[in-house]
């Protein structure tokens, strides 16, 4: 029996060969079936995503599984093995438990730290489970896996940190109103960057939002793709009275807001804080107004600064994750050797013979003076006792392939506990 | 042994704001309730041993503000569910009641006019409002901190775990209207008590009265300003650090030298 991942990620395969391997969740969900029912594997699990395609297994094949795996992947997808070529890497044992776990945490990722590959994990294995194609060793893996990701997640700063323009401006502005819920959001422009804002802002619970721009029906299907309202051009200057956050991205050559305008709106909005995001290039903002009390000014350069800095120290924790992985790597190890007979048998043994003697030992004392032939004669039969009873269950096991009456042993016997 | 809960709550705290595990976190607030705990059986031996309150000196009264402090502290963060102020405050906690614990001598005698409900009253009210000034205090400086972090584009490592400018603010007034309805009526309760200890005729005027109402005009200037909103934000946190100031003054320097009833607090 050996654990195996065989796969190709955004490392060792370019796009247009993702797309030919990658499982939509139909697929993916025939493709392990396949596996499992044609006995290449014995427990299979599939994660596909647009930067991965992997399959986790275990199989009795020994060396045999990863080419058998591999061709499957060809066949399956009808891609000629050779352009595969050099595309497939795997990983056996605990090489194949470290890769999924630095998966689970992120660490594999194109963007490191990136939040959605965790959810991607765990979809993954609720369809093997689903599928019934999974059993006693992948179920624990990707527990543990999920279990890593969230570690990794609450511990270490991988993760923590925004890294793209829009997730800092969102967090910048929960820095400053806290709460989302009752601020308005003004969209000025159509640039892409500030519709991902703007919806970042909505995800976050921004409660109104608005979108102008110098042509109104472009507004008006701006504002719906974000789900806001459309304002029209000309009362951009009075609306800034209301808003809270203000986010530009307009094609000009001078400043569509100046400061001596922003000086008067913030008088008329009694001096609450206004955040200004300028996404223009070049700038839709004058740069004096950072000067303005309560006013907070940001430029693309800033946010670009500021979630180049923030990638950096993700970077920084690389280590600390890795140490959180290898832990865990060591630890599933244990689990799994504690599934070897051997070791199963030990324990269980080792458990009775320690019963036996506290027993024996008791009862002797309540029995008073006995003759040494007496002694023995009890000792001899306690031993006996315990030898037959453990004799069946003893062989049964090392004949029995399957892990499961293991771990029944294990929990029956409460074995885990016994070191 | 309440120095030693504290240290253990603070380095809990700590090692949750920077290794960010849980656990630390609440291991960080169970020390702090255990310590409130032990350190309040402290104050109740301390005043049995005395006979009378347990701050009727200097380094009761430091105990005592110590307590109050952390009590705040914790019921603040319960309520807001926000552990990063823990940095700034279990430090002040740690050095106060450390100092009570090593300097401390239990007077031989006390005066016998400081006893009496409407005394210990005046007391615990009075130190409940600096340690309310004290909570506005910490808001403030973190409150600056972040606003200039925001202002000058350099959010850093401490940014992320500090909470938002609108939350700093406030907590900000709450500890400060808390603090302004303590001390009033700790004012108001010491001149009653005052009135009946000394008889009229030789009850005086004391400088502590005139430092403790501008204490509080300084604060209710605070509050005002919080209406008028071209002052919310920066400006009115430095007006909170300015009535901290001048709590502290009242705390040292009145008690001091200026000061004929307040030695202490």
């Amino acid at each position: 029996m050996s654990l195996l991942v065989v796969g190709l990620n955004h490392r060792t395969a370019p796009i247009e060969l993702r797309e030919h391997v990658a499982f939509a969740p139909a697929q993916a969900r025939e493709a392990i079936q396949q596996l499992t029912r044609e006995g290449v594997l014995e427990e299979a699990v599939i994660v596909s995503t647009c930067n991965r395609s992997e399959v986790y297994g275990v199989s009795a094949l020994e060396r045999k599984a990863v080419p058998a795996v591999q061709s499957f992947v060809c066949q399956f997808h009808r891609v000629d093995p050779q352009r595969l070529n050099g595309a497939f890497y795997h990983y056996l044992e605990a090489d194949a438990v470290r890769h999924l776990f630095r998966v689970a945490a992120s660490l594999d990722s194109m963007v490191l730290g990136e939040p959605h590959i965790l959810g991607q994990v765990r979809q993954a294995f609720s369809m093997a489970l689903e599928c019934r194609t999974t059993g006693l060793i992948l179920n624990h893996l990707f527990q543990k896996a999920a279990q890593v990701g969230k570690r990794v997640r609450s511990e270490t700063e991988i993760g923590l940190r925004p890294t793209s323009v829009s997730a800092v401006a969102v967090e910048l502005a929960t820095k400053i109103f806290g709460e989302l819920g009752d601020r308005s959001v003004l969209v000025v422009g159509a640039g892409q960057m500030s519709q991902l804002t703007a919806r970042g802002l909505a995800m976050r619970g921004a409660g109104r939002i608005t979108v102008t721009n110098r042509s109104f029906d472009r507004a008006t299907v701006l504002a719906e793709q974000v789900g806001g309202r459309a304002l029209p051009w000309e009362q951009l200057v009075t609306s800034l009275k209301i808003q809270d956050i203000v986010i530009t991205s307009v094609q000009t050559d001078q400043y569509i807001i100046r400061r001596d305008v922003i000086e008067q709106m913030m008088s008329e909005r009694n001096h609450r804080p206004l955040f200004l995001i300028d996404l223009g290039l070049p700038r839709n903002i004058d740069p004096d107004a950072e000067h303005v009390y309560n006013v907070f000014l940001y430029n693309l350069d800033d946010l670009q600064s500021i979630a180049a800095r923030n990638r950096e120290a993700r970077e920084k924790d690389i280590p600390k994750a890795e140490r959180i992985v290898e832990e865990e790597v060591r630890k599933f190890m244990r689990w799994q050797e504690s599934l070897s007979a051997v070791s199963t048998i030990k324990s269980l043994r080792f458990k009775a013979e320690r019963i036996r003697q506290s027993e024996l030992e008791a009862h002797l004392r309540r029995l008073g003076p006995l003759s040494d032939r007496q002694r023995n004669i009890i000792t001899a039969l306690t031993l006996a006792i315990v030898n037959k009873i453990l004799h069946e269950p003893t062989v049964r096991l090392k004949q029995s392939a399957d892990k499961r009456h293991l771990e029944s042993i294990r929990y029956l016997f409460d074995l885990d506990d016994e070191e | 042994m309440s120095v030693l809960c504290y240290l253990v709550s603070g380095s809990g705290y700590m090692g949750f704001l920077t290794l960010r595990k849980p656990n630390l976190g609440r291991l960080g607030t169970g020390f702090l309730a255990l310590g409130l705990i032990v350190h309040f059986v402290a104050l109740m031996r301390r005043a049995s041993l005395i006979g009378s309150v347990p701050y009727s000196d200097l380094y009761g009264s430091i105990s005592l503000f110590a307590w109050d402090l952390g009590l705040v502290y914790l019921g603040l963060e319960l309520y807001l569910r926000q552990k990063s102020m823990s940095i700034f405050l279990l430090p002040i906690v740690i050095v106060l009641q450390a100092a009570f614990a090593l300097f401390q001598r239990v007077p031989t005698e006390v005066d016998p006019w400081v006893k009496g409900w409407l005394f210990a009253v005046h007391v615990n009210i009075s130190v409940l409002a600096y340690a309310a000034f004290a909570i506005s205090f910490i808001a403030s400086v973190a409150y600056l901190m972040q606003h200039w972090r925001l202002r000058t584009h350099r959010p850093g490592r401490w940014f992320s775990l500090l909470p938002s400018l609108d939350l700093l603010e406030r907590v900000n007034l709450t500890s400060v209207i808390l603090g302004v309805g303590a001390l009033s009526a700790g004012i108001l309760t010491g001149v009653v008590w005052a009135r009946r200890a000394w008889s009229h005729a030789s009850y005086r005027w004391d400088a502590k009265i005139t430092w403790s109402l501008l204490v509080l005009a300084i604060y209710a200037f605070y509050i005002i300003l919080q209406k008028r909103r071209g002052w919310r934000g920066q400006r009115s946190a430095w007006v909170a650090v300015g009535g901290f100031l001048a709590v502290l003054f009242s705390y040292t320097m009145v008690n001091l030298f200026f000061s004929r009833l307040h030695a202490y607090f």
